[in-house]
């Protein structure tokens, strides 16, 4: 669902980074208010943990690969404010560190996956918790609530690729960036989540969320026991695990580099060009693109990506804390 | 009773002239900004857990030396991983300082570099940068979670020579206790310079030279002193080495990264 950079118009790529200016801004004041000074760095682990869930690639229908996002476990976790900014930032980093997701797209991809996802599941998620009065219907509001919430997002990114070619064409008459229409893209974006992604993404989000209630029911309810080891040891996990993410051989919808495009089948016929949007538009050469480190072999630059980032978000996170802090001391 | 002398009844409108002492208040906020972090240090181990010193300078000077002979961006990749995850089980403050000074040192070096950019051998400063960067953070690192005297404990299990630690103790202790004295120097100065002191700059040397003085009486008095309660000039350390599994890891990242160091350089 990472939307690469000249796959949206520059006019599309501004929109969407206008509106997540003020969701960014509101998010950023309601989280502090919300969030206690102990749960801080609690959001460097949430955003770590998304960071970590969307390097399990799972093969789709179709010849693609997706993954889960996390963004309503976050959510259920921390509230959807601090959500918003724990997944921004793991967007964020995956856009500038390992070229995943463009960075002209940036506003897109917050869109999609740190606005949509955890607004609407956390929405879903309270709506039938407070429905319901045992424990399962937490577990069965947060399973609905991230599954819809994942569709919704791929829905949305779907409609960003589709109406590209009715908005910027070239002389020609060719699409300049994304060349396929809505009536391509919602059907290939959907269907895979609606059949494979989703059910992963509930599978991450209801299993981490009963594993966290279970061995560190703090981090869940305020005042009840945190063991922030278990956390730990859950990050580590995933970490080792990361890996199997390179079994989806597959590129995702919607991913494919410059030339790759050009061979991409719709409906049993090739592409056949290269729209120019994409052969002389913006490219940022990532530190480690695609997960991988210069010179050693593919898994090992996984898991050096899965380490790298998550401590990087832990340690971004850790120090937002101090700024609060002595935001608290000034005032 | 005799009448009050016409002096005394006369108002005083003595005004001042502005002084320049910028230099004195410079000297100050300096010796004030040393001698806090001196005495925030002594004696206080920060950050998680406790690793032996001397596992931690041993890992630093193989890191170093690994970090500054090794040719592949590869490895100055895994290097940083190992440095972003040793950071992030730190304090967030102690993350902070570290960062504020490695970033300095890098944004300098870019500076120092930048001709060698404009003459086309940019790859070359990029490396530079980042094994100043990776040096001075893992360095910043450990003197951030050490105490000092448990680094100078370190150096002797080294080997190093007594006389080597003596002078570093002592180094150390004696900053703090010149600086205080120094300091009162710079306060009395500028209480007792009414007006225009023209004459500061030449007692600025009076405090340098009262504060040599000072401290060749004081090193004199304090080897008196520990002579008599039987220092002979040898450190031994104090207690036995005990390893925990704390150490371990460090040392299994330390040995993780020298084979990662030839393996990189096969390729």
């Amino acid at each position: 669902m990472h939307i690469p950079d000249n796959y949206l118009s520059p006019a599309t790529c501004a929109v969407m980074g206008a509106a997540m200016v003020p969701v960014w801004a509101i998010s950023a004041r309601k989280a502090q208010a919300e969030i206690s000074r102990a749960k801080v760095p609690l959001l460097g682990i949430g955003a770590a943990f998304s960071f970590l869930i969307m390097m399990f690639n799972v093969p789709l229908p179709g010849g693609t690969t997706g993954h889960a996002v996390g963004g309503t476990l976050i959510a259920a976790l921390l509230g959807p404010w601090a959500a918003c900014i724990a997944v921004s930032v793991a967007l964020l980093i995956q856009a500038l560190l390992f070229g995943d997701g463009g960075i002209l797209a940036f506003g897109a991809n917050a869109f999609n996956m740190a606005f949509v996802i955890p607004f609407l599941g956390y929405f879903i998620y309270r709506f039938i918790k407070g429905r319901t009065s045992s424990p399962r219907g937490e577990l069965i509001g947060l399973g609905v609530g991230s599954y819809l919430a994942i569709n919704m997002a791929a829905l949305c990114a779907a409609i960003e690729f589709g109406i590209q070619p009715a908005i910027a064409r070239d002389a020609a008459g060719l699409p300049l960036y994304c060349p396929y229409p809505l009536a391509v893209s919602i059907p290939a974006m959907l269907i895979p989540h609606l059949v494979v992604a989703g059910f992963i993404e509930v599978f991450f989000t209801v299993g981490v969320f009963a594993f966290i209630k279970r061995v560190s029911p703090g981090s869940v309810y305020e005042g009840a026991r945190t063991r922030i080891q278990a956390i730990y040891g859950l990050i580590v996990a995933f970490v080792c695990l990361s890996p199997l993410g390179l079994l989806a051989s597959g590129t995702a919808w919607g991913e494919w580099g410059a030339e790759e495009i050009k061979n991409v089948a719709t409906g049993g016929k090739a592409l056949g060009y290269v729209p120019t949007g994409m052969t002389n538009g913006f490219s940022l050469k990532a530190l480690l693109a695609d997960y991988t480190v210069p010179g050693m072999p593919e898994w090992t630059g996984y898991i050096v990506s899965a380490v790298a980032g998550a401590a990087l978000l832990v340690i971004v996170f850790k120090l937002f804390g101090l700024l609060r802090r002595s935001e608290v001391e000034t005032s | 009773m005799k009448a009050m002398p016409g002096w005394l009844l006369q108002d005083a409108r003595y005004q001042p002239r502005q002084d320049k002492d910028a230099f004195v208040d410079r000297s100050i906020l300096r010796f004030l900004s040393v001698l806090s972090k001196g005495r925030a240090r002594s004696g206080r181990i920060q950050g998680h857990g406790h690793t032996e010193p001397l596992v931690k300078v041993l890992s630093i000077i193989v890191v170093a030396l690994l970090v500054s002979l090794t040719r592949s961006p590869a490895f100055l990749v895994l290097t940083a991983t190992g440095l972003l995850v040793s950071l992030a089980f730190q304090e967030a403050r102690l993350i902070a300082r570290v960062l504020k000074t490695s970033l300095a040192v890098a944004v300098f070096t870019v500076l120092i570099l930048l001709p060698s950019v404009f003459w086309g051998r940019g790859s070359a400063a990029v490396m530079i940068t980042v094994k100043v960067f990776l040096s001075v953070a893992f360095v910043k690192l450990v003197s951030a979670t050490a105490d000092w005297a448990s680094i100078s404990g370190a150096f002797k299990r080294l080997g190093a020579p007594d006389l080597f630690i003596l002078v570093f103790d002592i180094a150390l202790k004696y900053i703090t206790l010149l600086g205080e004295f120094a300091l009162s120097m710079l306060y009395a100065l500028k209480l007792r310079s009414v007006g225009r002191n023209t004459g500061k700059t030449a007692s600025l040397g009076g405090i340098a030279g009262t504060l040599f003085l000072k401290s060749k009486e004081m090193a004199e008095d304090m080897y008196g002193a520990m002579e008599c309660r039987g220092f002979t000039g040898e450190y031994r350390a104090a207690g036995r080495l005990r390893l925990r599994w704390r150490d371990g890891m460090v040392c299994g990242a330390t040995g993780l990264l020298i084979a990662l160091f030839f393996l990189t350089r096969a390729r």
